[in-house]
């Protein structure tokens, strides 16, 4: 990859993060208008942005932008008010730059899209906006533009005009220094210097130093005569010609000199200029008037003034240094701060990585502990690296983790834009969006999350006219919330609606076939057949909701992360949608155990305490009560669930886990104890196994698995609640 | 109001086409001695010509050592202008923000 390229590639993941702060301070806009931070926020993002795209060559992203830029500005200013309107069209603008930035080489229907949306923008905003290519077309005169003709001793390139233009490449960055000296009679035929000026700030990004100088007290002034000069530092994507154009018609009447000064993204390892050879490349000073002046251990400026350079001069020096740093900065990427961009993809590989070491070190401890004897050393050897590879695992999984509230903020547009289109008015509040999990895992739970959030809004939520007459406010409310819950995540995604009504659930479950007629369910066993493949319904699957994808397809969904759907509803009052997501799918902590010679993980931080239980010759069943520190806790036997055959040890143990489905007593043979586990996919094959939610390979090569113990405490639920009844 | 303080008004248009009219005008306040405030409030569209005259009377103001203000509201119009004249305010600072802005380049030397 070329290095342009990926500096190109920061910009676009740069503009995605600024395009979402974005959306976020548009939505906040829309319940606070006259919020002067949010609407800061908004202008600065889309300045940025369309500065950004214009140094690295996205041309319609930076007209595109401008447009928008100037609407926000107007906003800034107080002269527009951000109606519901207004704001609707910037959130489609905000898409379509998304669009624009995924597409190097926009087509027409694209860029037709962009006049749309910008007529679109000038309309909400009551005034017409420029559509850029729909003015008048300008015949340029012919001829050759400016180009770089030669580097002169400095480093400097002077851009001469009237030169033929040699070959330029487009993603070639450069920051220029433009000398725009006009003359006094300037103003005479019509130039207005300033335009000129913000012709060319729309190329790139800029450092404007103006000379004030020349100009006069009041009394010597001239009302029709032009007294100030400028040196403008422009860095850009855009070749000599292109910034030559823009003096095209002040030739005559000012002084025009173009030098390229320095290549941003080529200066990497470059000192930062000194104040010193910059005077020394624009002529203004020698070398040797340079070091005279150094060797006085003054200021340099200071010296320099007292020797006659101007001081406008040495403040455009100093302005020049300052600009070429900060957009070496900008184009390499700011080294000095403290995050570096990773791709995601080679975290994946160094999570792989990890895993592979853990698996490894696993095999050489139990190597050790069968050979090493009293060899000391080498036990030392190993616990040490024990201890480096748990810390380097510990490490490699925090960077993949990720703040929720990434997600939630794009629920925000979805509520926003679907209630409007079902004209419904809803509260969309979110917690916990600082609750970290797997990057994996987010995008992963962000389908599930659309429909379950898509389902509260089409199905749940009222219309404000029903919510009335039911006695409910109009506006309806759905909260999405995260919270972490030991080695999970519990996302519940609730609304005040009209809940779901368990009769209908009944009926329609009974007139597919999914349970018979004469079947006795829980309100809570009801709730769950609307997660049964086959339960949606062409009815029911509206074009908001529907897409095609049941809640069956949602569930399996978050079961493939590990994770359970559970629902609780109460009629006329709300929908709760809980889901329990594991923290990360890659490496655990987890208790080994042995059963029958198999080995089994329990994940750790499910694990409460380990027991012994003594069997008495009598058959156990596979389920039942016991009482334990005061309590019930119905206890399932893993060997009789799993049916693994052996003899039953007269002396087991019995593991109690804390799950969302309650506390479980699992009994298994006995426990080995604390391992770390590389969780492994058990594949589609074994993927309906109930109980088992994955599997890892232990030291010696052999295969563990995984168990899925909130699984075994809802069937040890189930299977005692049958017992009762 | 102060019977020394002279309100100058910049009209809606401070433009090339205004430009000798207002300079005229601003002379003729200047030679009352009074102190000039300067009311930018009405204008809407400032071009370079007139901010130049802006910016010289603040050079005349410090050079005579005249006290010269400048009343609020400052229209985003004239903010825009210095921008791009190359001049760094920061509009939030309104009128005040606006002479210490010029104070801050006259310090300098510059201006």
């Amino acid at each position: 990859m070329k290095n342009v390229d990926k500096f190109r590639d920061a910009f676009k993941e740069e503009a995605r993060e600024l395009l979402s702060g974005l959306e976020t301070s548009l939505m906040a806009l829309e319940e606070e208008p006259d919020n002067n931070e949010e609407i800061s926020r908004t202008f600065r993002a889309m300045h940025t942005i369309k500065g950004s795209a214009s140094m690295f060559g996205f041309d319609e992203i930076s007209k595109f932008t401008h447009e928008l830029e100037n609407i926000l500005d107007r906003v800034r200013e107080g002269k527009l008010v951000l109606t519901s309107k207004l704001i609707s069209v910037l959130l489609q603008c905000k898409d379509h730059i998304l669009e624009l930035l995924a597409d190097d080489s926009p087509d027409d229907e694209t860029l037709s899209r962009s006049k749309e949306l910008l007529a679109a923008a000038g309309d909400a905003s009551g005034s017409a906006v420029r559509v850029p290519g729909a003015q008048a077309a300008v015949v340029l005169p012919s001829g050759p533009a400016g180009t770089v003709v030669a580097d002169d001793d400095e480093g400097s390139a002077v851009v001469e005009p009237a030169e033929k233009e040699g070959d330029w490449d487009p993603e070639t960055i450069c920051t220029y220094r433009i000398r725009f000296f006009p003359k006094k009679e300037i103003f005479a035929n019509g130039t207005k210097p300033l335009n000129l000026i913000e012709e060319l700030s729309s190329l790139g990004e800029t450092t404007i130093v103006p000379y004030f100088s020349d100009l006069p007290a009041i009394d010597k002034l001239d009302a029709e005569s032009c007294y100030l000069r400028w040196d403008i530092l422009l860095t850009s994507s855009k070749n000599p010609a292109e910034i030559h154009e823009v003096f095209l018609f002040v030739q005559d009447t000012a002084e025009i000199r173009i030098e390229r000064i320095d290549s941003p993204n080529d200066s990497t390892d470059a000192e930062d200029p000194r104040i010193g050879t910059i005077l020394v490349n624009r002529g203004i000073v020698s070398k040797e008037d340079v070091e005279k002046a150094i060797s006085k251990q003054r200021r340099l400026g200071e010296v320099l003034i007292e020797g006659g350079v101007s001081r406008d001069e040495i403040r455009s020096a100093l302005l020049e240094q300052s600009h070429v740093k900060r957009t070496r900065e900008k184009v390499q990427g700011d080294t000095s701060g403290n995050t570096i961009r990773v791709a995601s993809d080679k975290l994946d590989s160094l999570v792989d990585l990890v895993g592979e070491l853990v698996t490894l070190q696993a095999r050489l401890l139990q190597t050790v502990d069968a050979v090493s004897g009293d060899n000391a050393q080498l036990i030392a050897i190993s616990e040490q690296l024990e201890r480096l590879v748990a810390e380097l695992r510990d490490s490699t999984m925090s960077m993949r983790m990720l703040p929720l509230g990434t997600t939630f903020s794009r629920f925000k547009r979805l509520v926003r834009d679907l209630s409007q289109e079902l004209e419904k008015d809803i509260d969309f509040l979110t917690l916990g969006g600082e609750t970290e999990l797997d990057k994996t895992i987010i995008d992963k739970l962000s389908e599930p999350l659309v429909h379950l959030i898509r389902n509260s809004i089409d199905h749940g939520i009222e219309k404000p006219g029903d919510r009335q007459r039911a006695g409910k406010p109009a506006q309806g409310r759905i909260t999405l919330s995260a919270e972490h819950a030991g080695a999970s995540v519990l996302i519940s995604i609730e609304d005040d609606g009209k809940g779901l009504d368990v009769e209908r659930i009944r009926a329609k479950a009974i007139e597919r076939g999914i349970i018979s007629a004469g079947v006795d369910l829980s309100r809570n066993d009801l709730y769950e057949l609307i997660t049964s493949p086959g339960f949606s319904t062409a009815e029911q699957i509206t074009q908001v909701s529907g897409r095609g994808v049941g809640m069956d397809v949602v569930k399996l969904q978050i079961e493939e992360l590990g994770g359970t759907l559970n629902i609780w509803s109460e009629p006329g009052m709300y929908t709760k949608f809980i889901l329990n997501i594991p923290l990360t799918l890659a490496i655990i902590e987890g208790l080994l155990v042995d059963t029958g010679g198999e080995r089994f993980i329990f994940p750790l931080t499910l694990i409460e305490e380990c027991i012994e239980l003594k069997n008495e010759g009598a058959n156990r069943k596979s389920s039942e009560i016991l009482t334990h520190r005061g309590e019930l806790l119905p206890i399932i036997d893993l060997r009789q669930t799993l049916a693994i055959p052996g003899s039953v040890p007269g002396t087991q143990q019995v593991v109690i886990a804390n799950t969302i489905h309650g506390k479980v007593g699992i009994v298994v043979d006995f426990v080995i104890g604390g391992h770390q586990t590389v969780v492994k996919s058990l594949g589609r094959l074994y993927r309906d196994a109930e109980g088992i939610s994955g599997a890892t390979i232990l030291g010696d090569g052999s295969i563990a698995l995984i168990v899925d113990a909130g699984k075994l405490a809802k069937m040890a639920a189930q299977a005692t609640m049958a017992e009762v009844t | 109001m102060d019977q020394n303080i002279l309100v100058f008004n910049f009209p809606e248009s401070a433009k090339l086409e205004n430009a000798a009219e207002i300079l005229k005008d601003l002379k003729a306040a200047w030679k009352t001695k009074k102190t000039l405030s300067l009311n930018l409030g009405d204008v809407e569209a400032i071009d370079l010509s007139v901010v130049q005259i802006l910016l010289s009377a603040f050079k005349s103001a410090a050079l005579q050592k005249r006290e010269l203000m400048v009343l609020d509201p400052v229209p985003a119009a004239v903010f825009e202008a210095l921008k791009l004249t190359g001049f760094v305010v920061d509009p939030s600072g309104g009128a005040q923000g606006l002479v210490d802005a010029i104070s801050h380049y006259q310090m300098e030397g510059v201006l």
